[in-house]
């Protein structure tokens, strides 16, 4: 794990981890801290800076032909630090909404002297955490800004309506955590195997 | 004079849409530098891509040093890669080139690095990464990334397109160099349009046309192959069979010969002069080119 | 070393001769090493093959030798050959001082004189 976190740091740029591991979620404890009672406010905002944040890190990377690989090819180590950083990078992710979601929480708890673990932890963060996930999945086909913006207020949107549904229609946070705690797996594996098997086509004309 | 080879090339084939690379043999001398030369879409940015592992897509046997096949990972340090524009990823500063660098290469030397991004008057620090910097600027870069490594070979693909004349010059150097301290155990490998510029850090050239290779051979030995041959007007039609190529006008004309057609040409009035590798390579060029030539 | 690129003669030719002068007029003693080809190639700024042939050509005329990883060391210079090198040289210049005769119209006796004069003034 050592030498993923190497790698990551290495792939990506100091600004680039300023502002996804500082900037962005203190911002997000401001937001809910200034202006909202209800953590799940933050669900319009999350998923959307993570998935257009991803241009100034990997996108495009899935794209054919894509640019700037050549320098980890031609080493016999490139393609295990590109893993590793893409390995580090959902884990990252998952734990930045984490850190997010779980200060607001405690937030709450302060104001208002309740917080539910299942309503206002574990199910926002992992609908949003599947959703941010499976947004770059598809961002990193192609790098266009005006792709990740549409995308990124897609998912933020979906990812509202799915809460809203969840606790409304009695479907229940436990199920909806199961779902999209799957969900979340699911995604993470694809989101570093297709980045690769992408990658690695380049060594051949797929 | 016996020499030991660097690489050793069998079979190589790949084809590519309408693009086919067939190189039957092609084995190149350890402890000098080898240029690649050849038209726009020749096929030398192929050849570079699958001997630097950049590609796998291939044919065919290419090994290392006397033996080590090119799929061996172990052979990648020993190797140093300098491609197109497609090579960093464009956010990378230099801070991050060094750290990539540590981590992709068992080799590198932080130091070396540092020192010749001075040497070579990178702008210091470059923060806002790879994509802002001109193309000269870029290749710079890639060289002094692949130079702060130990290695035994260099693949260099258009080293000096991008770069101006004084560094050009330098990069002729620097070549010198690196072969020197390597005292006969590094070779270079290079792609280039610019002949002249190169030539006197050129000891062995490949010519390639249409995907392969149509002339191979020590500069020294080239030139004593071809003859370059000039006369006039009157004799064109005789010399049009013998020659390789040639220039003709109003007044005379003047042609790459093999040497030892030279005898065919007894009875002209025609002058001989050794050749640049320029004009054989030129010579060979038009004689094979798929160029609508007047 | 002065090395002329548009002179007419090859650069390794340029090299193998002035080298060549240096080992006669035993600047250069018996079982001194040349500079390595690499390096020389580097001080020199023309590729190694260049000054790998010049080596070449001074080996083919027996004023070196190569010594198997090592490079090239210059031999022994026994006083008949090296005699009959300089002879071969005086010879030379002599040729031409009979060629540029003939041209100028002189005779025989009078290209005799001139040397002979011209021995004078130099003693």
């Amino acid at each position: 794990m050592k030498e993923k976190v190497k790698s990551y740091f290495a792939v990506t740029s100091p600004g680039y981890r300023f502002f996804v591991l500082g900037l962005m979620p203190l911002v997000f404890v401001g937001v809910y801290a200034v202006f909202s009672e209800k953590v799940r406010v933050l669900m319009l905002f999350i998923p959307f800076a993570e998935i257009v944040t991803d241009s100034f890190f990997l996108g495009g990377i899935q794209e054919k032909d894509a640019e700037g690989l050549d320098y980890l090819r031609s080493s016999s180590r490139g393609m295990g630090v590109l893993r590793g950083t893409l390995i580090v990078d959902v884990i990252r992710r998952f734990f930045t909404i984490a850190l997010v979601l779980g200060l607001c929480c405690v937030m709450k708890w302060f104001r208002l002297g309740e917080v539910g673990v299942m309503d206002d932890f574990i199910f926002p963060l992992l609908l949003c955490y599947s959703l941010s996930v499976f947004g770059i999945l598809i961002t990193r086909f192609r790098m266009y800004h005006w792709v990740n913006l549409v995308v990124g207020y897609g998912a933020s949107m979906i990812s509202i309506m799915f809460l809203y549904l969840v606790t409304r229609d009695g479907f229940g946070v436990l199920r909806g955590s199961a779902v999209f705690a799957v969900l979340s797996v699911l995604f993470s594996v694809v989101a570093v195997k297709l980045a690769m098997k992408r990658v690695e086509g380049g060594y051949y004309d797929k | 004079m016996e020499i030991s080879s660097v690489v050793k090339i069998k079979n190589l084939y790949k084809k590519y849409k309408d693009f086919e690379l067939s190189v039957p043999e092609l084995v190149l001398p350890k402890g000098y530098a080898t240029a690649l030369i050849g038209e726009n879409g020749a096929g030398k940015t192929t050849l570079l891509n699958l001997m630097a592992g950049i590609r796998l897509d291939y044919k065919g046997e290419i090994s290392y040093f006397e033996g080590i096949n090119a799929t061996e990972g172990r052979v990648r340090e020993r190797i140093g890669y300098v491609g197109s524009g497609n090579y960093f990823l464009p956010r990378w500063n230099a801070k991050q080139i060094e750290e990539i660098s540590e981590i992709l290469f068992e080799h590198f030397h932080r130091d070396r690095f540092r020192e010749l991004c001075e040497e070579l008057n990178l702008p210091t620090g470059f923060s806002k990464g790879v994509a802002k910097l001109s193309d000269g600027n870029r290749m710079k870069l890639m060289l002094a990334a692949v130079l702060a490594r130990d290695t035994d070979f260099l693949i260099l693909d258009e080293p000096a397109s991008p770069l101006d004349p004084l560094m050009r010059d330098k990069l002729c150097d620097i070549l010198r160099d690196y072969l020197d301290v390597g005292n006969g155990e590094r070779s270079v490998f290079f792609s280039t349009h610019n002949i002249s510029d190169m030539e006197n850090v050129t000891d062995y050239a490949v010519i390639m046309e249409h995907g392969t290779v149509i002339e191979q051979g020590f500069v020294e030995e080239l030139k004593e192959k071809y003859v370059m041959v000039k006369g006039e007007a009157a004799d064109i039609e005789a010399v049009k069979k013998i020659v390789v190529a040639m220039n003709k006008s109003a007044y005379g004309f003047e042609g790459i010969c093999p040497a030892e057609r030279l005898d065919e040409m007894a009875g002209m009035d025609i002058s001989v002069e050794v050749p640049t590798l320029s004009q054989i390579c030129v010579a060979l060029m038009k004689a094979n080119t798929r160029l609508k030539l007047t | 070393m002065n090395l002329l690129q548009n002179s007419g003669v090859p650069i390794y030719q340029q090299i193998a001769e002035q080298l060549k002068a240096d080992i006669l007029a035993g600047k250069m003693r018996e079982g001194e090493y040349l500079p390595s080809i690499r390096s020389l190639a580097k001080d020199l700024k023309i590729s190694v093959i260049t000054t790998m042939k010049a080596y070449e050509q001074l080996e083919a005329e027996g004023l070196v030798t190569a010594a198997q990883g090592k490079g090239f060391y210059v031999n022994a210079q026994d006083s008949e050959m090296l005699k009959e090198q300089h002879m071969r040289r005086v010879e030379e210049a002599l040729l031409e001082a009979i060629r540029a005769a003939e041209v100028a119209g002189l005779s025989g006796t009078e290209l005799q004189m001139t040397l002979a004069t011209l021995l004078n003034i130099e003693e």
